[in-house]
Parts: structure tokens; sequence; C-alpha cells
């Protein structure tokens, strides 16, 4: 039995390094999936125009981006459910205590941000909600069944600052974290296809 | 002690005996999706027949089901649990607790 639980585990770690891998470049295309449809239908402003009076009574961009963010949770939803069955199994092993000592640090630096930015709103529910995403993913990574690796920490440190610095100075740096997020996805695939085994 | 009998007869009722069988299908449930020939070949560092073999039994049993897809790398050989197999895992798991293993 525990032989075969064992082996599981061996099966499962490979599986969600995939998972997360896909999860990843999911979420970093975001950035790229939001905008670039969006320059695409103003610049064809004949038919926003058309399609906004005689279609939607909603802005055109408000569907369109109401449409992507389903796609975007519809799949993360599926990607944690995963995670989270097998989390809550037998199978599963004690989470280390890294994901609450990252998001204690974080809020003494959220804080620090709200100062910097001016006490601006925007900027807190931003680093908020970076907060709540790097929390559940840093669960799933110290989860006992994933190796934390370099490009992980990449990916979600960056996104704790990055984001909410967008906020502050250009929106232009969420493509930045996009960028790291393929990068960490495409290193946890290949990791995944490599049978756990991290590339250099 | 009645616990540890049953889960021995489940177990060997369905073949389970083995722990990489059991190891695959406790795996597969999890997942709860297809999962391919190779990773599993490499997740257990098993050689090829002997996976093959193991595969082939599950699915002769109806815990699985083995065949050959289209996936992102390609047509592979993948691996999916099927109705009956979820039901062995169930009762595997209550099994389990029970018998307070």
């Amino acid at each position: 039995m525990s032989e075969g639980e064992a082996a599981a585990r061996r099966i499962i770690a490979i599986e969600l390094r995939k998972m997360l891998g896909r999860f990843y470049i999911l979420w970093g295309s975001y950035p790229m999936a939001a905008s670039a449809p969006l320059v695409a239908a103003f610049d064809v402003g004949w038919l926003k125009s058309a399609l906004e009076a005689y279609v939607f009574s909603v802005p055109l961009y408000v569907i369109y981006l109401v449409a992507v963010l389903g796609v975007y949770f519809g799949l993360t939803f599926r990607l944690f459910g995963a995670f989270y069955r097998v989390a809550t199994s037998r199978l599963g092993v004690r989470r280390g205590r890294w994901p609450g000592v990252i998001s204690a640090a974080y809020f003494l630096g959220v804080v620090a941000m709200w100062f910097l930015s001016g006490g601006r709103l925007a900027v807190v529910f931003a680093a908020v909600y970076a907060a709540g995403v790097a929390f559940f993913t840093y669960g799933a990574v110290y989860s006992g069944f994933a190796r934390p690796r370099y490009y992980d920490h990449l990916a979600l440190v960056g996104f704790l600052l990055l984001f909410p610095a967008s906020f502050v100075w250009s929106y232009a740096i969420q493509l930045a974290t996009g960028l790291m997020w393929i990068y960490a996805g495409v290193k946890s695939l290949e990791e995944g296809y490599g049978g756990g085994q991290a590339s250099a | 002690m009645e616990g540890a009998r049953r889960l021995l007869d489940l177990l060997r009722i369905h073949g389970l005996l083995n722990g990489v069988k059991l190891g695959i299908l406790l795996a597969l449930y999890h997942i709860d999706g297809y999962v391919t020939f190779t990773d599993l070949q490499r997740a257990l560092d098993l050689p090829k027949s002997s996976l093959h073999e193991f595969l082939d039994d599950m699915s002769r049993v109806g815990l699985v089901e083995y065949r050959r897809a289209v996936t992102d790398l390609g047509v592979r050989a993948v691996v999916k649990i099927t109705d009956k197999g979820r039901e062995v895992v169930k009762q595997y798991v209550d099994l389990v607790k029970g018998a307070a293993l």
C-alpha cells in the first residue's frame, strides 16, 4: 500500500508541475490576450460603433474582457481543482510554512507601497489581489508534490512587486510580468515533460 | 482486523496487490484526466514492457481506459480512470480510513 501511494505521489508530482506550467502560461498571456484584440477592435472603429449601436447595449470592451476572464478563470479553477483534490486527499503531504511567511512579509510591503503611492486605493487592491494569487500558487508550489524552483519565485515575487507597481507607474509593466510568467510556464512544462527534473 | 481483511480482498479482486498498479490507479483518480504512457514511465522508472503489461491488465478488468489519442505532443498512448476505477478507489479510501491504516 505504501509502495502504491509513493508511486501515486511521483506521478502526481509530474502532472502538478505540468499544471503549474499551463497555469503560468495561461495567465502570462492574459495582458496580451486582453489588450491585443481590444486595440484591433478600436482600430476598426466603424465595426465597434455598429456593434455597440445595434447589437450590444454595453461597451464592446466590457463584453470582451468578461469573456476572456471567463475563459481564464474557468481554466484556472480546473487546474487548481486537481491540486485541491490531491492536497486534501490521503496522499496529501504536509504543506510548508513558506506561503504564510511570504504573505506576512508581503502585507508589510503593501503598507509601505500604500504610503509610497500616496494612499491610492487601486494600488492596495492590486497588492491584495497579487497576494491572493501568490498565496494560492505558493501553496501549490510548497505542497510537497512540486519542488519550488527559481522560476516559481521569479513569476510570483515578480508579480507581487510589479503588478501593484503597474498601477503607480505604467500598465506596460504588466506585459513584463506576463513574460516572466510565460518563462516560468515554459520551464515548468520542460520540467514536467522531463520527468520532474529541472532544466538549467 | 475485519477492515484490513476487506481491504486486502478489494485489492486482490481487482488485481491491485501490486503497488505500482495501485499507485497508477490512485494517481489517475486524483488527476481525473488523461496521463500519457511516457509520463507514467518517467515517473515510475519502469521498463516499457512492464508498464504496458500493467496497463493492459488494468484495462482488461475495466479500471482504466488505455488507448492512443492526440495530445499536445502528438499521438500518444494515454490512460484515464474509468467509473469502475473511481468506485474502487472510493472503496479503498473508505476501507483505509475504517482500518485506520
